[in-house]
């Protein structure tokens, strides 16, 4: 039960440290906005104008023009699950080294979770820049792209679910005398199996959208199709394009949410 | 959660839900067979990877030493990206935060057609921020406010859906008891939804901050202001040296706000956990 004094002291804790959280969040604000020029007018009316111009040009969409974009929408969907493939064969040795209980060093595991941490901090179209100058426009670059990228999430979601699984059925079958690769498989694999299914195919669900976004870089796919049209002002047909991207993450993830029901 | 998924495999009883092993192989065998095809189909294939890798000895000798040209110049669009990420945040919560109250099923305004609003959330999310700004940029033209405009409509897919469904599994008997001794729509919100869902809104305001800021940071390569324009330039005439400066300029400014907002994250944590024990000691 608590007393009178403590309530008192506790709501001044509290108090205190919300006037510090809200100073530092409206100082930062109060500099965004001066900085940019940007203020609740601005937002207002160019939320406002926006509006009207998606009312006005980019409805209604022009869906006729659907079945020009199929091969593209197919792409995209290829490029997706290529992309994902990569990350995961990349993904799978830096979570078993990155994870505390499961690597061969601790150095190896700080490495491991550097270079995955050095990764997500990079936004994908940094990688797609660099690598469009590697392998050329198209969509093998942009497919690499999502395999690097997908690294930092899923490198990092593997390492966390092999540091959340229960560690005595690996120790039972290293103290039987089970081989490193031995306690992964018999051991570590079968608790850590529904981590990895779930976010590997959440990492799909992601592809498909990041598509869209490489697609400015010259990737390839619904993205490109969609920066092509907006570029050369058909507005109608880029909202059928971007209607046909929503579709398909709808089905993606309809897929993917049934796959994970039953192999989970 | 394996000891889960066992558990209720032990409570069903019967494994019907699951696949045999025959499908299951059935299953792998699919899954690699269509990474053929895909490969096959997008010309992903060895000479082409070979290609590459003699390239790549050109590519490394062009892009190390990084150099900065202007490093000023640099230095100032990173601080604009910067400031277009913390506006377009906060925007875009704030519009979240009033999308979210019309979406949630038990606090809506709207009753029964709270579920437009998450389909509207739902379309939003398909459509990423750069996309936004392109049609952004159309609209309103070239500078930071189509930047700013895109990351907060870029939030609202994302923000609605968590916010609305933090406030859907708040425990509704301190909001029967606000709206029986008489309080307004404005105070139910403020002292029964807010400090109930403060946790979980907090964690993804800033989670989204994070994400903006890598946003913010390639905005610029479609004209809404910010550092990515200094890449995308670079990267065109083929300085890739200084293409690899800016992308470590970028590095330095993604994990240092990440950093800032890590510390902001933990301050703010610990003071709505205090204020939701206040909440449930004025309860007793």
């Amino acid at each position: 039960m608590a007393t009178l004094r403590d309530y008192r002291v506790h709501r001044r804790a509290i108090a205190r440290s919300r006037l510090v959280i809200w100073t530092v969040i409206l100082l930062a604000f109060g500099w965004a906005t001066w900085g940019t020029g940007f203020g609740v007018l601005t937002f207002v009316q160019g939320i406002g104008g926006s509006f009207a111009f998606i009312a006005t040009d980019l409805l209604p969409p022009r869906l006729e023009a659907a079945p020009q974009f199929i091969d593209d929408a197919i792409d995209t969907l290829l490029m997706s699950y290529v992309g994902m493939v990569m990350s995961v064969v990349l993904s799978l040795p830096l979570g078993v080294l990155g994870a505390r209980n499961t690597t061969v060093h601790r150095l190896l595991s700080y490495a491991s979770k550097g270079t995955v941490s050095f990764i997500r901090a990079a936004p994908d179209l940094i990688f797609a820049i660099f690598l469009v100058a590697l392998f050329g426009i198209g969509p093998l670059a942009g497919t690499v792209a999502m395999g690097i990228s997908g690294i930092g999430i899923l490198g990092k979601t593997y390492a966390d679910g092999i540091e959340a699984i229960d560690m005595q059925q690996v120790e039972g079958i290293r103290a039987a005398g089970g081989t490193w690769f031995q306690v992964l498989g018999q051991g570590v694999w079968p608790q850590f199996k529904p981590t990895f299914i779930t976010w590997s195919l959440y990492r799909l669900d992601l592809n498909i959208r990041e598509a869209a976004v490489l697609g400015l870089v010259g990737a390839g796919g619904l993205g490109y199709a969609l920066i092509t049209e907006i570029r050369t002002f058909q507005y109608r047909t880029a909202t059928t394009v971007i209607l046909m991207i929503f579709v398909m993450i709808l089905l993606v993830e309809f897929v993917t949410g049934i796959l994970r029901r039953r192999v989970l | 959660m394996s000891s889960t998924a066992q558990d209720a495999r032990e409570i069903t009883g019967t494994d019907n839900h699951r696949l045999s092993r025959a499908s299951r192989i059935t299953l792998w065998a699919l899954a690699a067979a269509f990474l053929v095809f895909a490969c096959l189909e997008l010309e992903i294939v060895p000479a082409r990877l070979l290609d590459a890798a003699d390239r790549a000895g050109f590519l490394l000798d062009a892009i190390f030493p990084p150099a900065l040209e202007d490093p000023i110049n640099v230095g100032r669009a990173a601080i604009e990206s910067v400031q277009v990420a913390i506006a377009g945040t906060v925007f875009g919560i704030v519009l979240s935060l009033i999308l979210a109250i019309l979406a949630a099923r038990n606090i809506s305004p709207l009753g029964p057609l709270c579920w437009v609003v998450k389909a509207i959330a739902a379309l939003e999310r398909a459509i990423p921020a750069l996309i936004w700004a392109i049609l952004f940029i159309v609209a309103v033209g070239l500078g930071p406010t189509p930047g700013i405009l895109a990351l907060a409509v870029g939030c609202v897919g994302m923000l609605v859906k968590v916010y609305a469904e933090a406030i859907e599994e708040i425990p509704m008997g301190p909001i029967e008891a606000l709206r029986a001794s008489g309080a307004s729509h404005v105070q139910v919100f403020f002292q029964g939804v807010l400090p109930s869902v403060m946790g979980v809104f907090i964690a993804w305001s800033v989670f989204r901050f994070d994400i903006n800021v890598r946003y913010s940071s390639v905005l610029g390569m479609v004209g809404a202001g910010g550092i990515g324009w200094e890449l995308v330039r670079a990267a065109q005439v083929g300085e890739y040296d200084v293409a690899m400066g800016v992308t470590l300029v970028i590095f330095v400014m993604v994990l240092s706000t990440e950093l800032l907002s890590d510390r902001l994250r933990q301050r703010a944590e610990n003071e709505a956990h205090m204020a939701r024990r206040k909440v449930m000691e004025e309860a007793e």
